[in-house]
């Protein structure tokens, strides 16, 4: 079944609420923030002892700076403890909001810094490589979610990969994009939304 | 899928992936408004901004400096002791307030509010031939555009005014169309209340919009930090106190 045809028929099926991995994670992330809700600090810890290593190696990667990938992740999570309500479960999983929110506020300093930086300096580091220079924790947990997540990458076409990271993964703006592979706007923009598509069918969900 | 359709897609795959600039954040605006009760729309973007977070799970996870979780502990309840936050979550009557792009129960009211910027953006981004954006307006969209921005129109007859804020962020914008004129020597002025009744706080002057155009105007403030946000007629460069009853008000709901 055609990619397109998968979409048409998941929108054909699609309830009002978006339906997603119905997982016994997800259902715990969801009572730390319950419970962040009422004030509950060990909850807070909780939350950010689970995401926190995922959330500075997003950081990390994206700006390229240890001091500010720390202080962008220490801000987003801050960001949870004031406003514990700005998750939507109707929206998706707690995990997803949680690295949108750091994602967000890093590409914030990207843009805000692009000028200054020298990215060129920079060591590439591939996705699928493990930065030697970074420590690894244990499996402390989502390997699964890291396995299916790469196992997606991984499908995609090459010229697609490289759009989403440098887009996702590097915090390069579209038009960035174009001018540093010398691709016409169109062809980026039309190259990110087929993988998002892949993505999407890659990654699945599963109805609760 | 119709072009439009396959637009907003496209554009909503850039912006989950934090790709979009300030000119595409315009459209988006436009689009959204336009389609805010749309669930093509609304189901595309819930499962790009879910896949856009998982992405981030494609790295390996790295060993957080010592002390970081203790540092950040200590930060969240020096801000907000989590007494108080369990005092503030236990008060009757809280509402959510709406926040673009969530439900198709919001959307409607989120559209109407985002229209206003839409409707200038529209009007000035096709009238210059795609030319510059005002500085403002692009920053207000750029704002928008965050997923936990929260959006609250303003009551009253004065005119269509909202307020963009981000829960934690010293950073809103007011912004608003068809506001009435206010007479020579006068400016509106924004106020924000306090929880616990005390004064409210100076907010910016600003004067209404010529017709067909849009205000915008920057508030330094975390606006979640009030119950309240209030519109007055003022002397011209502001006062130190409403003298006069508020024409707009926007009930704030920060939980």
């Amino acid at each position: 079944m055609s990619t397109l045809v998968v979409d048409i028929v998941r929108v054909h099926e699609a309830p009002a609420a978006m339906s997603r991995p119905a997982d016994l994670g997800d259902a715990r992330d969801r009572d730390l923030i319950k419970r962040i809700g009422q004030g509950d600090e060990e909850a807070f810890r909780g939350l950010f002892g689970r995401y926190g290593p995922s959330a500075l190696a997003l950081a990390q990667r994206v700006l390229r700076q240890q001091a500010l990938a720390e202080e962008t992740v220490q801000e987003a999570f801050l960001s949870v403890w004031r406003n514990p309500a700005g998750y939507d479960a109707g929206r998706g999983s707690v995990r997803a909001w949680l690295m949108s929110t750091v994602h967000h506020r890093a590409v914030d300093q990207v843009r805000r810094e692009e000028a200054q930086r020298r990215r060129a300096e920079q060591v590439v580091v591939d996705v699928d490589q493990a930065d030697p220079a970074e420590a690894v924790v244990d499996e402390l947990g989502l390997p699964q979610e890291r396995e299916a997540v790469r196992r997606a990458l991984e499908g995609l076409p090459a010229e697609q990969r490289q759009v989403i990271e440098l887009m996702y993964f590097r915090g390069m703006s579209q038009s960035r994009i174009s001018e540093s592979l010398g691709l016409p706007l169109g062809t980026v923009k039309s190259r990110t939304l087929l993988a998002m598509r892949r993505l999407r069918a890659g990654l699945g969900w599963l109805r609760s | 899928m119709s072009n439009e359709h396959e637009r907003i897609e496209e554009l909503l795959s850039v912006r989950a992936l934090g790709g979009m600039e300030a000119p595409e954040l315009a459209e988006y605006a436009r689009i959204r408004a336009d389609h805010g009760d749309c669930e093509i729309c609304l189901r595309a973007e819930l499962e790009f901004d879910e896949i856009a977070g998982r992405l981030a799970f494609a790295l390996e996870p790295v060993e957080l400096p010592a002390g970081m979780e203790d540092a950040l502990a200590q930060r969240a309840t020096s801000e907000r002791p989590a007494d108080e936050v369990a005092a503030r979550r236990a008060a009757p009557g809280r509402e959510r307030v709406a926040r673009p792009g969530r439900t198709a129960r919001t959307a409607v009211a989120v559209a109407a509010a985002v229209a206003l910027v839409a409707g200038a953006f529209a009007g000035g981004y096709l009238a210059h031939g795609g030319a510059k954006v005002p500085a403002q307006q692009q920053a207000l969209a750029a704002y928008l555009a965050h997923p936990d921005v929260h959006l609250v129109q303003f009551q009253g007859k004065a005119g269509n005014l909202a307020v963009a804020f981000r829960p934690g962020q010293r950073q809103a914008f007011v912004f608003g169309a068809n506001l009435r004129g206010v007479p020579s020597g006068k400016q509106y002025e924004v106020w924000l209340f306090p929880p616990g009744g005390g004064a409210p706080a100076r907010g910016p002057t600003f004067d209404p919009p010529a017709p067909g155009s849009v205000v915008v105007v920057p508030v330094s403030a975390d606006a979640s930090r009030s119950v309240l946000m209030a519109v007055t007629v003022e002397r011209a460069g502001g006062v130190n106190a409403p003298t006069s009853n508020p024409v707009l008000t926007a009930p704030i709901r920060s939980d």
